[in-house]
């Protein structure tokens, strides 16, 4: 087969290496699943296929979920890109009604009003869509010619399309998912945004941490004494940057401590805690990291084998399809597991990047990063949670954890990605 | 062609960032599974999940019709996690409440005044205990849900550490009846189970399967895990033996009176169906040591029964046969052999008839002194080697000195064999014998239980065994029954005969082997059958050591014949009941008071016309003028007249109701409706009554 011939058929232009490292996270995910259901007492001891596929048990649904992907994904594939750049602003604006008629609509789950249901056993969650949406739009705006940075109305209207959605999830009450919205600065990163959006949150972070964790007398002092013996000998052109660095400091740290002991409710203070320090309230907020680190912690090199996990048979960690799905890998495969996961993971993220970075047309390119972004920002916040790096919020592990939305919102995403991919050539080579 | 490879500065910066946090979670992962892995595995190791056992209801132990001879029942213990009531309220609660608690504690139980229980309610609060039981004695179902409505143990239900246990009591509806054969488990520390009687024999299919639950640890303390649900408990079979409680009383009582008067050590009687082997009193008294079953002894002259069977199987005798017995005292060797009375030429039939030693002896060593193996397998024959195989475990093999144990076997063992020393049988195997004769040569396995039931259906029914072989010929067994009746008619045991019945039997009166000597001690026992001519019952009894008359006519014989009269007279009721229908040709027979169902039933049974005023369980009934047919009309009375009512089918809540207010103390196990009851249906009521009730 020539290479042109090949370029010409769909077979030959989709991005193979992607595509299975994808199909492989969703198996391993269906496997993680059934064995994080395997409670003492509710399943036997073997392994059968009709249990998988059971609809009984949630790694039977998600199985069908999985099936759902397939058939999604050769929908996407054989029809045209360019729907996604036409219709971007139209699926942008459903989300968004969508989200606003979740306010109204949904009933309240974990205090969260993210849900709507459609029928008794199909709940969908407009948040994963939403993400998506925003991906599509951000991609068609930032495409267009000319449009800079620099540009003020560019400016606005890019953070209109992340922030204006970001602030419905946020009234949902789903504050992990709002979180979510910040890792399209990536892209915009990618596109010619400052690094200090980057830099000064990921920074503010940090000290809001310390400010949590450290006496607040010691950080004044530590930002203070550095600061009044650099006056004493910098160039006078610094001054002016230098007190500002050191005054916007002094007031994050004092914000944070503030916002976090006074604004935050008291279930989302004692989460950001309880990351800090589990053993505070190891019965309550702390129980899931400690209970998830024990998991993972006793996994050691080999891990406990596959539906040997005593935590997981235990049902000690709670959310274990979903939001802890990691700690099943940890404990069951253990460091080995936890490895190959990781390399076959990034590897697929870089795989995504590589494709976004190699696109021959800018609007693959900013949505393969903005897609990126968010598979990252779920993956890395989703396990450093279960490790106990990061705060409890609740957002799912992309491909791995247990439930149709996120499923089929991220498997869309990629399939597109990979459409995308394909007709990149045909589009600017013609 | 892929042509674009170049990635921008932007792109690489990303690449780094997504790999920067990759490390940060990789180093974490490795901290967490390598670095503090121990840590993290012995905090698995805490978590444990643990199966709890769920014990499964005691099966009950019943007597023929029904009569519950063992039954569990569940009690409950009031126990207190004295570090309960937590919190500032409901401490302030606790000590509020302390005064009541106590005045209703001390009100309840009546054993301590209020401020004793207040005393030590405030004790065991300060000693921290997590498990503190309040209660002295078991409290019932009843008197649990009445405590459970108490304000202090309504409180925040919980809240207060209070916790109603539940326990099974084994009671013995009957008390001490049978209570032996009955029997008992224990467990050891390692919870091993070891006992007596039936309920140990009996034990794997009386204790049932136990559940499970899953128990997980939270914190610090087991909770069940309600996903994984739970194993029910599988409660145990009923097992019905075939003692029969009114015989088994009859025989115990008789029995006892015996052992009281003549001050015997103990006391020995057994009662059985000679055609089934079923053994239908067991009776020991002192109520001690299962004596009937597995105490070995030496048979004495009740052995003579087997001398003389082989002998006249060998067709080495007839009744007629004669020997000299030298005046009552022969010389065997070294040995002197006496009789109670001096003999001198005897027929077989006579020796036999007046238990003559001599007689017996020189027979046997006469016929089998040069070929006692013979002899032994004769015994064989008779069944008198091998235990009898009853259910109670621990019975013993019979010991006999054999001719090929020459440390022991001497010149003198044959004879002194033939009349029932050198051997130990326990008092069954003896039985089985006997009844072996009474049941026309053949062996019946002697059997103390007859069905494993769960609730009324039949799990196991064990079969009446029949040995295929008789062990005699027929003509024996003439000679040897003509023997035996000949022992009451005008032999040692002429004292109990009654021209009502015949009773065919045997007296045994033995010297007691102490350290190896005999001593001026005696058992005295009796073993017969009766009716002669067509047995119903085979009866065992044996007196050890009784102080007034040591012969076993003296004291054995009248008990068996107590017994005896008693039973005949069961019997004859029995017999007569048969008999009503046929003789039913004068006037109809008619009732003061009956329950309503029975009568209809006897008069279907009689095939006696009657009308029916439909109400009510009590009736009577008369017979109406001018016609052939009674008619039954409801009985308004008998409510207010104190008996036990039918109570089957009754709710248990209906029947608890109806019997305290007739002051019958109740025991019952299960929830729901009675199904069956302890007292019959129309048994007076007497102060101090207990009913035991089975509802499901």
């Amino acid at each position: 087969m020539t290479d042109l011939k090949k370029e010409q058929n769909l077979f030959g232009r989709i991005d193979w290496i992607s595509l299975l490292l994808y199909a492989f996270l969703l198996i391993a995910g269906w496997f993680s699943i059934y064995s994080a259901e395997h409670k003492i007492g509710t399943i036997t001891d073997t392994v059968t296929l009709r249990q998988m596929i059971s609809t009984k048990f949630e790694a039977g649904k998600q199985f069908y979920w999985i099936m759902a992907c397939f058939a999604l994904g050769i929908f996407v594939l054989v029809n045209p890109a360019w729907y996604y750049n036409k219709y971007a602003y139209a699926f942008f604006a459903v989300m968004l009604f969508a989200l606003i008629l979740t306010l109204f609509f949904a009933p309240s789950t974990n205090g969260a009003r993210s849900w709507i249901k459609i029928s008794s056993s199909i709940k969908i969650q407009p948040t994963e869509f939403a993400k998506l949406a925003v991906c599509l739009a951000l991609a068609r705006y930032m495409s267009h010619n000319n449009f800079s940075f620099k540009n003020k109305e560019d400016q606005i209207i890019t953070a209109g399309i992340i922030v204006l959605p970001a602030l419905l999830v946020f009234a949902q009450n789903d504050t992990g998912s709002a979180l979510v919205f910040a890792t399209f600065v990536l892209a915009a990163f990618r596109e010619g945004l400052s690094p200090l959006f980057i830099i000064i949150p990921v920074l503010g972070a940090v000290l809001c941490i310390l400010a949590l964790i450290l006496p607040l007398e010691w950080l004044f002092f530590w930002v203070t004494a550095p600061t009044l013996v650099m006056l004493a000998f910098i160039n006078r052109f610094y001054i002016k940057p230098l007190l500002t660095i050191a005054v916007a400091c002094l007031i994050v740290i004092f914000s944070a401590n503030m916002f976090v002991n006074q604004i935050l409710q008291p279930h989302q203070r004692n989460r950001i805690y309880a990351m800090l320090d589990p053993t505070i309230d190891p019965k309550g907020s702390g129980w899931n990291v400690i209970q998830s680190k024990i998991a993972i912690g006793s996994g050691g090199w080999s891990g406990k084998g596959f539906l040997k996990g005593t935590q997981s048979k235990g049902g000690y960690i709670p959310e274990q399809t979903t939001d802890f799905i990691f700690c099943t890998i940890g404990e069951e495969q253990g460091f080995r597991g936890v490895f190959i996961f990781f390399v076959l993971y990034i590897a697929f993220l870089m795989r995504c990047i590589y494709i976004a970075e190699n696109a021959k047309d800018v609007y693959t390119r900013i949505y393969g990063y903005a897609y990126t972004g968010i598979i990252f920002f779920h993956f890395t916040i989703n396990v450093a949670m279960t490790l106990g790096l990061a705060p409890v919020i609740g957002i799912p592990l992309p491909f791995f954890s247990y439930g149709g939305s996120s499923l089929i919102a991220f498997s869309l995403g990629f399939f597109i990605l990979l459409k995308l991919h394909s007709e990149a050539d045909k589009r600017f080579a013609v | 062609m892929r042509t674009n490879r170049k990635i921008t500065a932007r792109g690489k910066i990303i690449f780094v960032f997504v790999c920067l946090f990759g490390i940060v979670i990789i180093a974490q992962v490795i901290n967490l599974q390598f670095i503090s892995n121990e840590k993290w595995e012995k905090k698995a190791a805490q978590n444990i999940i643990r199966e709890e056992l769920i014990e499964a209801g005691r099966g009950n132990i019943l007597a023929q019709n029904n009569a519950i001879l063992a039954i569990s029942t569940p009690y409950f213990m009031l126990s207190w996690d004295t570090r309960f009531p937590k919190g500032k309220d409901s401490l302030r609660y606790f000590h509020n409440s302390l005064d009541s608690l106590s005045d209703s504690l001390s009100r309840f139980f009546g054993d301590a005044t209020k401020k004793e229980y207040r005393e030590q309610l405030l004790k065991a609060r300060y000693s921290k205990k997590a498990y503190y039981i309040i209660n002295k004695r078991p409290l019932s179902f009843d008197e649990k849900e009445r405590l459970k409505k108490w304000p202090f143990f309504r409180y925040k239900t919980g809240n207060t550490g209070i916790r109603f246990e539940k326990k099974e009591l084994r009671t013995y509806p009957y008390d001490s009846l049978a209570r032996k054969t009955i029997g008992q488990i224990y467990y050891d520390t390692n919870r091993k189970v070891f006992g007596t009687g039936i309920e140990y024999a009996f034990n794997k299919e009386l204790s049932g399967t136990e559940g499970k639950k899953i128990m997980q640890k939270v914190g610090t303390e087991f909770q069940p895990v309600m996903e994984a649900g739970e194993v029910e408990a599988i409660d145990g079979y009923d097992v019905v033996t075939t003692l029969d409680v009114q015989i088994q009383d009859i025989t115990y009582q008789a029995l006892k009176q015996a052992v009281k008067t003549t001050q015997a050590k103990y006391g020995v009687a057994l009662v059985m169906e000679v055609k089934t082997g079923k053994l239908r009193a067991v009776a020991n008294y002192p109520e001690i040591y299962q004596y009937a079953l597995a105490q070995p002894i030496e048979p004495g002259s009740t052995f003579k029964l087997a001398s003389m069977l082989a002998c006249i199987e060998d067709k080495y005798v007839t009744s007629s046969e004669t020997l000299q017995t030298g005046g009552g005292k022969w010389q065997f060797y070294d040995r002197t052999m006496t009789d109670t009375k001096p003999h001198y030429l005897l027929t077989a039939q006579k020796a036999f008839e007046e238990s003559s030693n001599i007689y017996h002896a020189r027979m046997i060593q006469k016929y089998y002194g040069k070929n006692p193996v013979s002899f032994f397998n004769h015994l064989e024959r008779f069944g008198l080697t091998e235990p009898t195989g009853i259910e109670i475990l621990g019975e013993p093999t019979p010991y006999f000195i054999k001719p090929e144990d020459k440390r022991l076997w001497n010149a003198t063992t044959l004879p002194w064999l033939s009349i029932g020393y050198n051997a130990k049988l326990t008092p069954l195997q003896i039985l089985t014998f006997y009844n072996a004769i009474a049941n026309g040569g053949y062996r019946v396995k002697p059997m103390l239980v007859e069905e494993i039931r769960k609730t009324t259906k039949v799990i196991r029914k064990y079969p009446v065994q029949v040995s295929k072989q008789p062990i005699c010929s027929k003509e024996s067994l003439a000679i040897i029954q003509k023997m035996l009746e000949g022992v009451v008619q005008r032999g040692t045991a002429k004292n109990i005969y009654t021209p009502n019945y015949a009773i065919a039997g045997k007296t045994g009166t033995a010297q007691k082997v102490i350290n190896g000597q005999y001593q001026k001690t005696y058992e005295a026992s009796f073993v017969g059958y009766f009716p002669a001519k067509n047995p119903v019952y085979s009866i065992y009894v044996l007196l050890d050591e009784p102080q007034e008359g040591f012969y076993g006519a003296a004291v054995a014989a009248p008990v068996f014949q107590q017994i005896a009269n008693q039973l005949f007279a069961m019997n004859q009721k029995a017999q007569e009941f048969k008999d009503i229908k046929n003789t039913i040709s004068g006037e109809l027979p008619t009732v003061k008071k009956a329950f309503a169902k029975d009568l209809q039933t006897i008069y279907n049974e009689l095939s006696v016309a009657y009308q029916s005023t439909d109400t009510g369980n009590w009736v009577s009934s008369s017979i109406i003028q001018g016609k052939k047919a009674v008619k039954i009309t409801p009985d308004k009375i008998s409510i207010y007249n104190k008996v036990i009512p039918n109570l089957k089918g009754m709710a248990l809540k209906d029947a608890l109701y109806l019997l305290e207010n007739m002051k019958v103390k109740v025991l019952y196990e299960g929830q729901g409706k009675v199904v069956t009851q302890s007292l019959d249906i129309g048994t007076p009521v007497k102060p101090d009554m207990t009913i035991m009730l089975k509802c499901e």
